[in-house]
C-alpha cells in the first residue's frame, strides 16, 4: 500500500520536474530572442524581458520540490555517508518533519497574504509595456512551498518504506550522477576511432 | 551572543546530513523564535510572554516573501542554469572523450605527455562544460587507463586528473564566480576577466610540475610509443584541431562577448546554449532525450543552489536580527596586527577549513555576506577578494578526504588504485593552488588586479 502511495508521489514530483524542464528551455529561447531583437533590430519588448525572470522563477521555485524527490539537495555527508540505510532513512524522516515543514509552513503563511494584497491592489510591472497581473508570478512563492510540502510527504513515505525494509534505498544524488557519468563516458569512448 | 550560538549550532546541525538548505531554514526558525522570546521577555508572566515571543519570532518570517521575490528578479543568477545547460549539452556530444583521445596521442610521445594533455584538456573543458564531476569521470575513464598501461606513477596520474578536472571552478564561465558576483554585487564579467590570469597560471604550473617530475624521474611519467594506426603526426594534429576548434570557438564567442562588454553573462549563456545544441546537431549526438536530460539536470542544480539561497536568506535575516553581524565585525577588527592583512589571512584560513566540510554554495551565501561589510569598510577591492575566495574554494574540491573531485575519481578507478594514493597524488597540486593563492594575495598587480580601492 505505502509503496503504491510512494509511486504516486514520485509521479507527481516528476510532473513538476517536466514543467520546470519546459520552463528552462522556454527561458533559453526567450533570452536568445531578446538578445537578437536587441542587438540586431535595436528593439525589444519590456514584456518579453520580464517574461525571462518569470520563467526563471518557475525553474528555481517549483524545481525545489522536484529536486527533493530526486534527492538532489546537497548534504554534508561527512557522517551521513557512513550510516546504514535504516539510519539514513530515519534522519530523512525526522528532517522532513522538523526541518522542512516549519520553515515551509511559515513561508506559506506569510506569502498568501502577500499574494492577496498584490491581487487586490492590481499591481502591475513598474515599467511601461511590462507584464500585468503581477500576483500570478508572486503566487509561485506559496505554490512552490505547498508543492515542497507535498513532495516532502512523498519523501517521508519513501524513507518510511526503506526504514521498514520494504524498499531498498536508491543511490542518492551524487552517487547516481557518478554512475550515470560513467555510463555516458563509456558510451562515447572510442567514438572517433 | 545568540547570533554566535546560532552560527555554531548551524554548523553542527549540518553534520547530521539532512539537506543543507532546509537545515539553514530550520536553524533560522528555531533561533528566530528564541530571539523573539528573548526580545519580549517574561515580564507579563511566563505563558503570555512565551506566546507573544513566539509570535514576534514568527512575524520575522513575514519578510521572507519580499526577500524571495527579489531573488526571483535577479537576472545575474539566471546565467547559472543556462551555463549548466550549455555544459551538459557539450558534455553529451562526447567533447571530453574526443579531446582526451586526440590530445593524448598528440602529446603522448613526450615524457609526461599524457598527463600534460590531461591538463590541457582539463582547461578546455573548464572553459566549455565546466562540470567538475563530468570532467573528472571522463579523464578517469579515458586517460587513467592509458597512463596506467604505460606505467605512469599512480599518484601523479590521479593527482593530475583531479586537479585538471577542478579547473572548471576558476576558469570562466564558472558557477562559483557567478554566485560570488551576485554576493559581492560586482559585475560577473569583471570576475571572469580577473580569474583568467590565476586560472592560466595554474594550468602553466601544473604542466611545469609534470615536466619537472618527468625530467628528474622519467620512470614516473614515461613517454608512450607512437600508435601507427592513428596515422602520421600531421594527420593527428589535424584530427585534434577538428576536435577542438568548434567548441573552442563557441566558448571564445561566449566569453569574448562578455569581456568585450557586448553582452551580459546571462545573454551570452543563452546564446551559448543554442550554440551547444547546434554543435550537438553537427556531431550527430542531438536527441530530444538529451535536451530533456540537460534541462532536468540544470533544473536540479539550479534549484539546489536557490534552495540554499532561500535558506541562507532566512538565516542571515535572523542572524542580523540577533546582532550577530556586529559581533563578527567587532571580532574581525580586533584581530592582532595590521587589520587588513589579519582580516584577509583569517578569512582565507576560515574558508579553507570550512571548505573541508561544506560546499562552496553555503560558504558563498552564509559566510561571505557576513564578511562583506568588513571588507568594504577596510577598502578591499571586492574583485580581488572574490577571486581569492574562488581560488580558495577550488582547493576544497581537492582536499582529502571529502573533496568532490576525489569522490568522483574514486568512483571510476580500478580497484588496484588505493584511495591513499589518490590523496597523496593531489597534495602537490594543492600546494600549487595555495602557492598561486598567496601570489595573488601578495602581488595582485601581477594579475592585473588591485587589492584596494582608491
Amino acid at each position: 500500500m505505502l509503496v503504491k502511495i510512494e509511486k504516486a508521489f514520485d509521479k507527481f514530483a516528476d510532473i513538476i520536474g517536466a514543467i520546470t524542464s519546459i520552463a528552462i528551455v522556454l527561458m533559453i529561447f526567450n533570452v536568445t530572442y531578446d538578445v537578437i531583437m536587441r542587438y540586431f533590430f535595436r528593439s525589444g519588448s519590456i514584456a518579453f524581458q520580464e517574461m525571462e525572470w518569470h520563467l526563471f522563477s518557475v525553474v528555481i521555485l517549483l524545481g525545489m520540490a522536484y529536486t527533493l524527490k530526486e534527492d538532489g539537495h546537497v548534504r554534508v555527508d561527512l557522517i551521513y555517508d557512513g550510516l546504514t540505510d535504516k539510519r539514513k532513512a530515519l534522519i530523512d524522516m525526522i528532517g522532513v518533519i522538523t526541518f522542512i515543514l516549519p520553515i515551509a509552513l511559515l513561508i506559506i503563511n506569510a506569502s498568501i497574504p502577500y499574494v492577496i494584497e498584490t491581487f487586490q491592489s492590481g499591481e502591475i510591472s513598474g515599467d511601461p509595456g511590462g507584464l500585468t497581473h503581477r500576483w500570478i508570478v508572486k503566487s509561485l512563492i506559496p505554490l512552490s512551498f505547498i508543492l515542497l510540502v507535498i513532495t516532502s510527504i512523498g519523501f517521508f513515505i519513501r524513507n518510511l518504506n526503506i526504514y521498514r525494509g520494504v524498499n531498498k534505498r536508491k543511490l542518492h544524488g551524487i552517487e547516481e550522477e557518478l554512475a550515470h557519468l560513467k555510463e555516458d563516458t563509456n558510451e562515447h569512448k572510442g567514438d572517433n576511432k | 551572543m545568540i547570533g554566535i550560538i546560532m552560527f555554531f549550532t548551524a554548523l553542527c546541525m549540518l553534520l547530521i546530513g539532512f539537506p543543507v538548505a532546509f537545515t539553514f531554514g530550520a536553524v533560522s526558525v528555531i533561533f528566530g523564535l528564541i530571539a523573539g522570546i528573548v526580545e519580549i521577555g517574561f515580564d507579563d508572566g511566563f505563558i503570555s510572554g512565551l506566546l507573544e515571543g513566539l509570535e514576534e519570532g514568527m512575524s520575522m518570517f513575514d519578510f521572507m516573501p519580499y526577500r524571495i521575490f527579489s531573488i526571483m528578479q535577479n537576472t545575474i543568477l539566471m546565467a547559472i542554469p543556462m551555463f549548466i545547460f550549455m555544459g551538459i549539452v557539450l558534455q553529451k556530444t562526447g567533447l571530453a572523450e574526443r579531446l582526451l583521445e586526440s590530445m593524448g596521442f598528440l602529446f603522448g610521445e613526450i615524457r609526461g605527455g599524457v598527463a600534460i594533455s590531461t591538463v590541457l584538456v582539463g582547461s578546455l573543458l573548464a572553459a566549455s562544460t565546466g562540470v567538475v564531476g563530468a570532467s573528472v569521470v571522463a579523464m578517469g575513464v579515458i586517460s587513467l587507463p592509458v597512463m596506467m598501461k604505460y606505467k605512469y606513477n599512480t599518484e601523479l596520474a590521479t593527482g593530475t586528473i583531479c586537479a585538471s578536472g577542478t579547473l572548471g571552478q576558476i576558469i570562466p564561465p564558472s558557477i562559483v564566480l557567478i554566485i560570488l558576483g551576485d554576493v559581492f554585487q560586482v559585475p560577473v564579467g569583471d570576475l571572469f576577466a580577473a580569474a583568467i590570469g590565476p586560472g592560466l597560471m595554474l594550468v602553466g604550473l601544473y604542466i611545469l610540475f609534470i615536466l619537472i617530475v618527468a625530467y628528474f624521474k622519467p620512470e614516473m611519467a614515461p613517454a608512450i610509443p607512437a600508435d601507427p594506426s592513428r596515422g602520421n603526426k600531421k594527420k593527428q594534429v589535424l584530427r585534434a584541431l577538428i576536435d577542438i576548434i568548434p567548441s573552442l570557438s563557441l566558448i571564445l564567442m561566449v566569453l569574448g562577448s562578455i569581456f568585450a562588454g557586448i553582452a551580459t553573462p546571462t545573454e551570452s549563456s543563452a546564446v551559448g546554449c543554442l550554440g551547444a545544441v547546434l554543435l550537438a546537431l553537427i556531431y550527430g549526438s542531438f536527441s530530444f532525450s538529451m535536451i530533456k536530460e540537460a534541462a532536468s539536470e540544470s533544473v536540479k542544480i539550479t534549484s539546489m543552489v536557490f534552495a540554499i539561497l532561500i535558506g541562507a536568506t532566512a538565516f542571515s535575516m535572523v542572524f542580523t536580527y540577533t546582532g550577530g553581524e556586529e559581533l563578527v565585525e567587532h571580532f574581525m577588527t580586533s584581530l592582532p596586527g595590521d587589520t587588513v592583512w589579519a582580516f584577509v589571512i583569517f578569512t582565507m584560513l576560515a574558508i579553507f577549513i570550512l571548505g573541508f566540510f561544506i560546499d562552496f554554495v553555503e560558504i558563498s551565501y552564509i559566510i561571505i555576506p557576513i564578511l562583506i561589510p568588513i571588507s568594504e569598510a577596510l577598502g578591499i577591492n571586492p574583485v580581488w577578494f572574490a577571486i581569492l575566495i574562488a581560488m580558495n574554494l577550488q582547493t576544497s574540491f581537492l582536499t582529502p578526504p571529502f573533496g568532490f573531485s576525489l569522490f568522483y575519481l574514486k568512483g571510476v578507478v580500478p580497484s588496484s588504485v588505493k584511495t591513499m594514493q589518490i590523496y597523496r597524488g593531489v597534495l602537490p597540486f594543492i600546494a600549487i593552488q595555495v602557492g598561486v593563492l598567496i601570489l595573488l594575495a601578495v602581488y595582485p598587480e601581477f594579475f592585473g588586479v588591485t587589492a584596494f580601492l582608491k
